[in-house]
């Protein structure tokens, strides 16, 4: 070999005697040669999933029997039956059927009590009882938090979060189980010193499904209260993996750590259209996963600007949902919060992250630390909430088992709950014609010698021109929205009133555009962001929202002096409603028949002005009674749960999450959940979402395509805030519009209208989507042909099976 | 170090402006979530780097391979990847098409090898700054073949050998990083023997450090460490044996040092390019001749192999969380045959890839189209990558060039224009001009000739002068009129400025009125030439610039000469009121007036090759104008030249005094408001009980 090796360098050196232009050219020949090859190269390569992928499910799970000596019996609901462990805080759920059992916490000892029973063992006897295996990275504060019912964070004086558990070892935490009705439980939990003086009770509802836990505000009482930092309940619910360190009675102590059978399974977590987090042990240690539901609340986050806009936005939970599923269609849960969602975080360990394990919890967050700035040059100090958060808790776990025990059966025990809350409503969408998405930016303002101008990229009489072009040909259902349909565009005209610019149309132009069509039967509506702002539009002082430091909200600073606006800010959650439903008005006398919102869909945002403040429970309702009150259907991008009752078509929706390294498949959660219930909209397929790839993605997620366009070309927003749609103008997009519909459309017409009712893995990129009536969608995103049925779907195809 | 001093200058004003503008052009938008964690930049038309169509997707994340620290990578052969697993001491070989561990070489020489490089033999060389050597292993085997210590040449004898990264060219010679070498990258022959200090990376100084290098004592001066060079990261060879080097440079080092390709003497071919980017931790170089670099914070840029940046991505925040896509400490990048980018990560030691995307591949290809003389295939891919993106700069230019091969001018002018580039968009509008010109001489000149002819025959007609003297009375009659007398007299200024002066300060000619209305006519014809000159010298565009200085600054600079000069002739026995000096400034300023005009006019027909003409009627003008202000300043003020030269320079002080109190004044009121406000917002907040 080495020889070898040898040869060949002699060989090259010969060839290096006789350089020159052949090697110029051959260089030239090469690269070409190069990049043409490149193509085929990859495409022809196996298909390998990434983390933007669903891949095949996880092994079947083997479970070891649990003992039940030091367990009571608290009663039975339907099939389940549910014990208690007083002195760990631990609920047993065990199906009667013996199709699963799961446990509130670990149930396991303190490694201290265990180290304290060997080192006083006498006898031989005594240490085999005594030398148990000891927990690898569970000190005494975890070992409690991984068995408790409860277990809260809280602030030290320096400010710094420590945690207290209801079966703590020491006196921090002390917990009582009391019996209030034949299904309903009361556990009375005290901490104490070293924690706050701090009296929570958990109210504890047992059914033939699940488990409730209720949290009342007026109930926590005690002088450390304003301490807590948040609430977790039941953390290690699910949780997968540990090491232990087994005793060594040769040489008398315990030994290596040896890592525990890690049951194969996954979690989800609501991080965009939905992300699984299968169980691994991990040769590194990874970050850990937290999702604020319905995003952070700005007003309230540490700092009062965003110190992240260089970065992607990262997608937030739009719905307070998670859940662990254990086995190959075995055992799951799915936990959703019913009160106190807007306060909640979703948080997950990943293995080798501070414990070995892997383990999803909710977390409500009652007090938080913020910077309190004092002058302009941004010093300050930080300090607590002045006032703690006052909400109610409600969270529910369903059990699920067999062929429901997956992220399918999470998604659609999840939606079966919103339908019986009146939240969501089946068969809203109805068979026949696919939609198509077309939103127009008709103006954007930049920079000139006095003030802004307005630039203009499609008028009113060129976006209907484009309307007719697509409707004559084969789209026949059409929806759009106009952004910077106004005096002002996109960036500064005002989201409270209209002032129409003749240059894109009048009044009566936009009302004749309207009837028009109406008329074709396409719902086109002016849209509108109702939280950003900025100086251009309006006074921020009397309109923005204040941090909890009292200090405007600053959502995006930028340094591009050409740009008109350079520093954008929240508006308050009164003004944005206010707004909205003023503009709603002037829409529907226009002859709107829907009306496109933005911004308040997606971000709450809570206001502390010192004489109008308004909580975000309280912005919560302020938008969800505007969306309410509209006169017109309302199109919303990527709404909050919260909104869904009242939302027609959800626009923008996340097929993708944010792709945490612990994240290892994508699933269109969100989708299952909203499928048949509302219109659902993907991306806008100009911008980073065009592939063929991205098309097969839309079907497999049952999402509508959606295009962003202008008449003229997108150079001319080159000076604008709108430089991001760097790629619109219709004459380029018309025959991809229309290619991207035929393909879809002939797919999705036949499934609208049609319960879905699962979504398998048939094989690595492979997709099985079973509707009613038996109808079947595959979706072939690899490279080599599938075979279902009999039936081949070529590569980077999907297909029917009606 | 002072070689190309102008061309330095410039290339680190540009790039500190770049610098400064490294913003992410990205206002609050209507996008949703997409497949991507990073964003994608690039410049647009007048520099700005903004957002674009994603160039990369994270693809794979290796968290498997148990690494330490590990800090090198490169491809091999078989698309083999060669990592420096350095706190393990091993190198580790692993397979990117299965995902497999191909091989675990651990020599027992290894105390922390840095640096890998593979040849097209299969010799694997390993720099191992702690064992002072440099190990050469079979790449297939592991074996090893031999080892280089510190080299025995006097002219070595000083330096430190502690290699940290390595790469071999195609006759075996080894190009070294060195561990605190500053003079260059060590060259090595293929025996090992030290053949001299390859490149060197050059230093500039700030005018802080200018003023230091007067004031300092040279120990002072050598004791500055931020006047060290940047060091290089990384060297490497590309398939035809070319050297590429980049560099982490200090922040104020503008020397575009931080990518170089070095021809065979070690001069930085890339010289007259912008690099962008300070800091790069490794390069590499695929068979298409594109050039990847990477910073430690995980921006990766791409580059065409003139140098060019095409884009660069990344995240650049996020730093304390594990996204796919986004790194704590980037020390290694490699790029394998299919165009995957596998980039490491030493502090959360793990590997991670990216994939192209459809719009890069077509990005490369038609570079490489264009590259190979295919002009019209590179202009159809050209055309999708515009799909894509139509504020592509690249894309606008390499259509217009591709345009300009097939002799489309017209389109590729329009095509310059949208790239922003001025030079070949002069070419093409030379040749559009050309083009006209030759259709349209003929009658062009037979107009002119027809225009004379006419007006001699109207000459031989008119022998008693019966319309010219009707022409002449109207003429008169117009420049007579007492509301356009004054207004006519910036022509007798411009012609006779001594005379003119003179009856101006006697008050028989000129008036306050008619020099209101020239000063307006300046600001007019100062804000024509700031905002609308022709494409080939307006380098500022009107939505760059801020008229708050280029409108405040004008009427400023205006208001204070004229008290400074009044204040300071005063003390010098000038005899002109602030109404004559306003006057005279005023009227002596209408040959600058018509220059800018003019040459606002000029700039829209003319190409690069008649800059010259250009800059010679603006320096014209305003020497002209100059000289009208002088001979009117020792006119109105009845002073003499020495007298005159006294009393502006003096006002020049004057004003640049005036400045700098104006400036600290304005600095001191902002911290007595801010000391207020603190002052107040501190009463609220204990009065309300808000802390």
């Amino acid at each position: 070999m080495l020889r070898g090796c040898i040869d060949k360098i002699r060989g090259s050196e010969s060839e290096i005697r006789n350089p020159g232009r052949i090697r110029t050219k051959l260089g030239v020949i090469i690269a070409v040669v190069a990049v043409l090859l490149m193509v085929p190269a990859v495409v022809l390569a196996n298909f390998i999933p990434t983390n933007r992928d669903t891949r095949m499910p996880p092994a079947v799970a083997v479970f070891e029997d649990i003992p039940m000596d030091e367990y009571a019996f608290l009663g039975q609901f339907g099939d389940l039956r549910y014990y208690y462990r007083a002195d760990r805080d631990v609920i047993m759920v065990r199906c009667a059927l013996g199709r699963f059992v799961w446990r509130t916490g670990l149930d396991v000892p303190f490694n201290r009590d265990i180290e304290d029973a060997v080192f006083w063992a006498q006898t031989e006897e005594e240490l085999r009882l005594a030398a148990m295996p000891i927990q690898q990275r569970l000190n005494a504060t975890w070992t409690a938090m991984a068995n408790s019912l409860l277990t809260i964070q809280y602030f030290e004086l320096t400010y710094t979060t420590t945690m207290a558990s209801s079966a703590a070892h020491d006196n921090s935490g002390r917990s009582t189980l009391m019996q209030l009705a034949p299904h309903h439980f009361r556990l009375d939990v005290q901490f104490a010193a070293p924690a706050p003086d701090i009296f929570i009770p958990l109210h504890i509802f047992l059914s033939d499904t699940g488990i409730t836990y209720e949290i009342y505000a007026h109930e926590i009482t005690g002088t450390g209260v304003d301490r807590m930092n948040a609430i977790l309940i039941t953390p290690f619910l699910g949780a997968s993996g540990g090491m232990r360190r087994h005793f060594d009675f040769e040489a008398n102590t315990f030994g290596e750590p040896e890592p525990d059978y890690m049951v194969p399974g996954y979690a989800f977590v609501p991080d965009g259209s939905g992300a699984l987090m299968r169980f691994q042990e991990n040769t590194v240690q990874l970050s850990l996963y937290t999702g604020h539901v319905f995003g952070e609340n700005p007003a309230d986050a540490m700092f009062f600007s965003n110190d992240e806009v260089g970065a992607v936005e990262r997608p937030h939970p739009l719905m307070p949902v998670f859940g662990v599923t254990q086995g190959h269609d075995q055992q799951a849960f799915v936990a959703w919060a019913d009160k106190g969602a807007e306060y909640m975080e979703i948080v997950m360990y990943p293995e080798r992250n501070m414990t070995h394990y892997n383990f999803v919890y909710p977390r409500f967050v009652k007090n938080a630390r913020i910077f309190q700035v004092y002058n302009r040059s941004g010093d300050g100090f930080f300090r607590l909430f002045p006032d703690r958060r006052e909400y109610d808790i409600s969270i529910s776990y369903k059990f699920l088992h067999g062929g429901d025990a997956n992220h399918v059966g999470m998604a659609r025990a999840y939606r079966a709950h919103l339908i019986g809350e009146g939240i969501l409503t089946p068969a809203s969408v109805q068979s026949g014609t696919m939609p198509l998405r077309m939103d127009f930016i008709m103006s954007d303002v930049r920079r000139s010698v006095l003030g802004t101008t307005n630039v203009i990229t499609t008028t009113i009489d060129q976006a209907e021109h484009i309307i007719r072009d697509v409707m004559t040909s084969g789209v026949g259902s059409l929806n759009g929205g106009l952004l910077g349909f106004q005096n002002g565009g996109v960036t500064t005209g005002h989201p409270g009133r209209i002032r129409f610019n003749r240059n894109i149309g009048t009044r009566r132009n936009f009302r004749n555009f309207f009837d028009e069509m109406n008329g074709l039967g396409a719902d086109i509506s002016f849209a509108q962001d109702y939280l950003h702002i900025n100086r251009l539009q309006m006074n921020l002082p009397r309109n923005q929202a204040f941090h909890r430091n009292r200090w405007g909200l600053r959502a995006w600073d930028s340094f591009e002096p050409f740009l008109p606006v350079n520093e954008i800010s929240l508006a308050r959650p009164a003004r944005s409603v206010d707004w909205l439903a003023r503009q709603t008005r002037t829409a529907v006398n226009t002859g709107a028949v829907s009306h496109t919102v933005n911004g308040i869909t997606n971000n709450l945002v809570s206001h502390w002005g010192r004489r109008d403040a308004t909580g975000l429970t309280e912005s919560m309702e302020m938008v969800r009674n505007a969306f309410a009150s509209s006169p017109v259907p309302i199109n919303a991008h990527s709404p909050n749960l919260y909104l869904w009752e009242y939302t027609h078509r959800f626009l923008q929706a996340p097929v993708f999450n944010t792709q945490f390294m612990i994240s290892t498949d994508t699933v269109p959660f969100l989708q299952l959940v909203l499928h048949n219930t509302m219109e659902v909209y993907a991306p806008y397929a100009n911008f980073s979402f065009y592939t063929q790839a991205d098309i097969l993605r839309m079907i497999d997620y049952n999402v509508f395509p959606s295009f962003v366009v202008t008449y003229r070309p997108a150079h001319y927003l080159g000076n604008t805030n709108s430089l991001n749609f760097y790629s619109t103008e219709y004459a380029i997009y018309r025959d991809i519009i229309l290619d991207v519909y035929n393909q879809m459309s002939s797919i999705l017409s036949h499934t609208m209208g049609l319960e879905w009712l699962d979504r398998r893995v048939l094989a690595n990129g492979v997709i099985l989507n079973v509707y009613e009536r038996g109808s079947e969608v595959v979706i072939n995103y690899t490279q080599q042909p599938f075979e279902h049925r009999g039936i081949y779907v070529p590569p980077q195809s999907a297909r029917l099976f009606p | 170090m002072e070689r190309n001093g102008l061309m330095i200058m410039v290339k680190a004003i540009l790039a500190f402006i770049l610098a400064a503008l490294f913003a992410f052009g990205s206002p609050m938008t209507l996008l949703a979530v997409g497949p991507n964690t990073t964003m994608t930049f690039a410049f647009n038309r007048r520099g700005w780097v903004v957002r674009t169509q994603d160039a990369y997707l994270p693809y794979r994340n290796i968290t498997t391979l148990g690494l330490n620290q590990p800090t090198g990578m490169v491809f091999g052969n078989h698309d083999l990847l060669y990592i420096a697993d350095t706190g393990n001491r091993r190198i580790i070989v692993f397979d990117t098409q299965t995902e497999e561990v191909h091989n675990i070489f651990e020599f027992e020489g290894f105390q922390s090898p840095r640096g890998v490089f593979v040849t097209a033999e299969d010799w694997l060389y390993v720099a191992d700054a702690r064992a002072n050597a440099v190990f050469i292993l079979c790449a297939l085997t592991g074996e090893h073949i031999r080892s280089h210590y510190t080299p025995t040449s006097m002219a070595f004898t000083d330096t430190l050998f502690s290699p940290n990264r390595i790469a071999v060219d195609l006759r075996g010679n080894m190009f070294i990083v060195g561990e605190g070498v500053y003079d260059g990258v060590i060259q090595l022959s293929n025996g090992g023997e030290f053949l001299g200090f390859f490149a060197a990376n050059r230093t500039t100084r700030t005018f802080i450090q200018m003023l230091q290098d007067i004031f300092f004592t040279e120990r002072q001066r050598n004791a500055r460490i931020d006047r060290l060079p940047g060091t290089f990261s990384n060297v490497t060879v590309d398939n035809r044996g070319v050297i590429y080097s980049v560099s982490i440079l200090p922040m104020g080092n503008f020397t575009g040092d931080g990518l170089k390709r070095h021809d065979m003497a070690g001069r930085d071919t890339f010289d007259d390019m912008i690099i962008w980017g300070l800091q790069h931790v490794d390069l590499c170089v695929d068979a298409g001749g594109f050039i990847y670099t990477v910073s430690p914070d995980g921006w990766i840029y791409v580059f065409t192999n003139r140098g060019e940046m095409i884009f660069y991505f990344g995240a650049g925040h996020l730093l304390d969380t594990d996204i796919a896509g986004l790194f704590r400490s980037v020390t290694a990048l490699a790029v394998s045959s299919a165009g995957d980018i596998w980039v490491l990560d030493d502090q959360s030691n793990f590997l991670q890839s990216f994939r192209p995307t459809e719009y890069t591949r077509s990005v490369f290809e038609a570079i490489t189209l264009f590259n190979a003389g295919l002009y019209e295939e590179s202009a159809v891919v050209w055309e999708d990558v515009l799909r894509h993106n139509q504020m592509s700069v690249l894309a606008h230019t390499g259509m217009g060039r591709a345009q300009l091969h097939q002799g489309n001018h017209t389109q590729a002018m329009a095509s310059f224009y949208l790239g922003g580039h001025r030079d070949y968009y002069s070419t093409a509008y030379w040749e559009v001009r050309n083009q006209w010109l030759m259709d349209n001489l003929t009658v062009v000149l037979l107009t002119v000739a027809g225009l004379f002819l006419l007006l001699s025959v109207m000459r031989h007609l008119d022998r008693k002068r019966v319309v010219a003297g009707a022409w002449g009375g109207a003429k008169a009659k117009v420049m007579n009129a007492p509301f356009l007398k004054p207004v006519f007299f910036a022509f007798s200024v411009a012609r006779h400025p001594i005379d003119s002066y003179y009856y101006m300060k006697l008050k028989e000619k000129g008036s306050l009125g008619g020099a209101v209305f020239h000063f307006v006519l300046f600001f007019a014809a100062y804000m024509v030439f700031q905002t609308s000159r022709g494409f080939l010298v307006q380098m500022t565009e009107v939505v760059d610039m801020d008229f708050m200085v280029v409108i405040g600054g004008f009427f400023g600079l205006f208001i204070l000469f004229i008290l400074s000069n009044y204040l300071v002739t005063s003390i010098y026995d000038g005899e002109g009121s602030v109404a004559d000096i306003f006057k005279l400034v005023s009227y002596g300023v209408f040959p600058l007036t018509i220059t800018l005009f003019g040459v606002t006019a000029l700039s829209h027909v003319i190409t690069h090759n008649e800059l010259f003409l250009l800059n010679f009627t603006l320096f014209f003008g305003f020497a002209y104008t100059v000289s009208v202000l002088w001979l009117g300043f020792q006119e109105i003020h009845n002073y003499g030249f020495k007298q005159t030269f006294l009393s502006l320079f003096v006002t020049a002080c004057f004003m640049v005094i005036a400045i700098v109190v104006l400036f600290n004044l304005s600095i001191l009121l902002n911290e007595v408001r801010g000391f207020i406000e603190s002052i107040a917002r501190e009463v609220y907040a204990h009065v309300t009980g808000m802390y």
